[in-house]
């Protein structure tokens, strides 16, 4: 700067006054060399000033067209960049200082002031306006760094928020006046409150916290979010503070969720298709074993009538529970998609006098004893009719099979239970006197069909899918020991019904 | 059926598999000694046998014990004891086997190979075909 000649505008009507002031510069410029120009009111002033760039302006604030605060404001607001040095007189210091308030960088009292401090006062006021830019520059840079951000950015001190950005109001749909003007910890889910407070009064005091951790916020619909914050201790306004930027992951956090439970699902679905696929196997292995062994048998031996009836009518039976299997597979399928509601109303001497003809036709060499405990119930309406009965069949097939000796002893029971708080639900016991269920086994009961049990018999006959049945239709299936504690004195099946409206 | 027939006891919990056991064993000249629901009645059969069966052939899948546990409690009751699996389930092959079964049938199966795979349980493997 000092190379360069500094061209200062002087504004001043007083010829007098304007000549001492050239005077001054001359005396006080050893170093500096000053490239002057007049003006002797405000018009004429703003005219140069367009034609003209200028490092400096000498204003005296009483011109003839233009008086006091009015002179500043007009030349600063055409020129904010020009640093202003007000000319004044003694008596009228308080404008001067007023108008340090007004843009001016200084002001000198004509008459009282030495040559050399008037120069020192121009070149300061060049390098404090400089300097005043550049700290605005800077700050514009950084103010549309913050308002810019991705990121909520906010500032804390005294427990409330001394500055926050556009994204801090987009994300909490409170205005700026809002969030600044109440404590922050309101913001905060009330689960999260005390922890996050906490953590913001350490960090205050200088105490080791985290600096990255996750909470709630309250927004101003009443939704929660989740945020990521990152916080640091800084000084604000000369006191401790804390610089806080929140990143919004709700989404993301419900996109990770979404995730988890579809992958849960589907791992569950293949599980269960697994279970199913080997139960289904296992069955139809069974099933084929005795049809092909049958068959072959024929084909080596076609001539005996007695074994072509006896070995094709074994082929019909496994034909039998083939279709049967695969009727009670799509029974489960439909019950699991259609969930009946329809109210079937089922006789119970009918079914259980057709379940005890079935089960002697098919266990032949069994003597088979029931005896029945049916109170004063009649008949049950339940859902789902043609399912329940199913299941009494497989429960029955299961009891006899699984009996040991010829000799069958089964104790069937119905009653009505009418449970305080709970609907009437339709109660019926079946007890066998046979191999019983050990307790390892009992405990896969009540999981559905999802048994990945390899102790049990196929899905078609079997007691998991009988469950599965009964869960379906709203009731329960449970499986116990007849003498409780002693599963090899036999085992007793509740099935419960939710009764019919 | 002459008394030299071999006598075969099944632990079998399927009833169509004991009534096609027993129609296979009259055509390949077995006997079935008797037969058993379950692995808990297996053993207490056993136990109470008055004369050795030949053969004991065993399913894997059952109520209660499974059949490898079975053949475990019978092979303490007599090392000597031959038992051949007949089961649909493959993953039984290697525990049973790895466990003192004598053999492993595979259902479904054709009455040749499961006449052949009692035969081979008995006789042991150098006599196959005699």
């Amino acid at each position: 700067m000092s190379d360069d000649a500094i061209r200062l505008l002087i504004v001043e009507d007083n010829p007098a006054d304007a000549r001492l002031v050239l005077e001054m510069l001359k005396e006080g410029s050893k170093t500096v060399r000053f490239d002057v120009a007049m003006a002797d009111s405000l018009a004429s002033a703003l005219e140069h000033l367009r034609g003209v760039n200028c490092n400096a302006i000498l204003l005296d604030l009483g011109l003839p067209d233009s008086q006091s605060l009015d002179t500043l404001r007009s030349v600063h607001s055409e020129h904010p960049e020009i640093p202003i040095v007000v000319l004044t007189v003694l008596d009228d210091e308080e404008s001067a200082v007023k108008a340090l308030g007004g843009g001016a960088q200084d002001y000198i009292i004509k008459g009282r002031t030495e040559s050399v401090v008037l120069v020192r006062s121009i070149r300061y006021a060049i390098e404090r306006k400089r300097v005043a830019d550049a700290l605005v520059e800077s700050e514009k840079k950084y103010r549309l760094l913050v308002d810019s951000a991705a990121e909520s950015i906010m500032v804390a001190q005294d427990g409330m928020l001394r500055l926050v950005n556009p994204t801090t109001v987009t994300m909490t749909g409170f205005s700026e006046q809002e969030l600044t003007s109440k404590p922050f910890s309101s913001l905060i889910h009330p689960d999260d409150r005390a922890m996050v407070v906490e953590r913001y009064q350490k960090r205050i005091r200088g105490e080791a916290v985290p600096n990255q951790y996750a909470f709630r916020v309250l927004t101003k619909d009443g939704s929660t979010k989740w945020v990521d914050i990152s916080a640091i201790s800084i000084e604000w306004e000369g006191r401790p503070a804390t610089l806080n930027f929140l990143t919004d992951t709700t989404e993301r956090k419900r996109a990770e969720e979404e995730l988890r439970s579809m992958t849960t699902d589907a791992l569950e679905s293949a599980q269960k298709a697994e279970a199913y696929f080997d139960f289904l196997a296992h069955d139809i292995a069974n099933i084929l074993s005795p049809m092909i062994a049958y068959a072959d048998m024929l084909k080596v031996r076609p001539n005996n009538p007695e074994q072509v009836i006896k070995f094709s009518s074994k082929i019909l039976e496994q034909g039998q529970r083939a279709s049967s299997l695969i009727s009670n597979l799509r029974r489960l399928e439909g019950i699991e998609k259609t969930h009946p509601n329809e109210i079937d109303t089922i006789d119970l001497r009918t079914l259980f006098s057709s379940l005890e003809d079935s089960i002697r036709s098919d266990f032949p060499k069994k003597d088979i004893t029931i005896s029945y405990g049916l109170q004063d119930v009649q008949s049950m309406n339940v859902k789902g009719g043609e399912w329940v009965e199913n299941v009494f069949k497989c429960v029955y097939d299961n009891a006899v099979r699984y009996s040991t000796g010829s000799a069958v002893k089964l104790e069937v029971s119905a009653s009505l239970l009418q449970q305080e708080g709970k609907k009437p639900c339709w109660q019926i016991e079946i007890s066998d006197y046979g191999l019983g269920i050990p307790d390892n086994v009992k405990s896969h009961f009540g999981e559905s069909i999802n048994v990945a049990d390899r102790e049990f018999k196929g899905v078609a006959s079997s007691l998991p899918f009988c469950c599965s049945m009964i869960k379906c239709l709203g009731g329960e299936l449970l499986v116990q020991d007849r003498i409780p504690g002693d599963h090899k004195q036999g085992t007793r099946i509740i099935i419960r019904l939710p009764k019919g409206e | 059926m002459s008394d030299t027939a071999p006598s075969i006891f099944v632990v079998e919990d399927e009833k169509s598999f004991v009534e096609l056991y027993d129609e296979i064993f009259k055509f390949a000249g077995f006997q079935l000694a008797d037969w058993a629901f379950s692995g808990e009645e297996a053993v207490e059969k056993y136990r109470a046998r008055t004369k050795d069966p030949d053969l004991i052939i065993m399913d894997h899948r059952l109520p209660g014990m499974n059949g490898v546990e079975t053949m475990l409690q019978i092979i303490q009751m007599n090392p000597l004891a031959k038992i051949l699996f007949v089961s649909a389930d493959e993953h039984a092959r290697a525990l049973s086997l790895g466990n003192g079964a004598v053999g492993f049938l595979k259902k479904p199966f054709l009455p040749d190979a499961f006449i052949r795979s009692v035969k081979e349980g008995i006789f042991g493997r150098a006599e196959r075909g005699g």
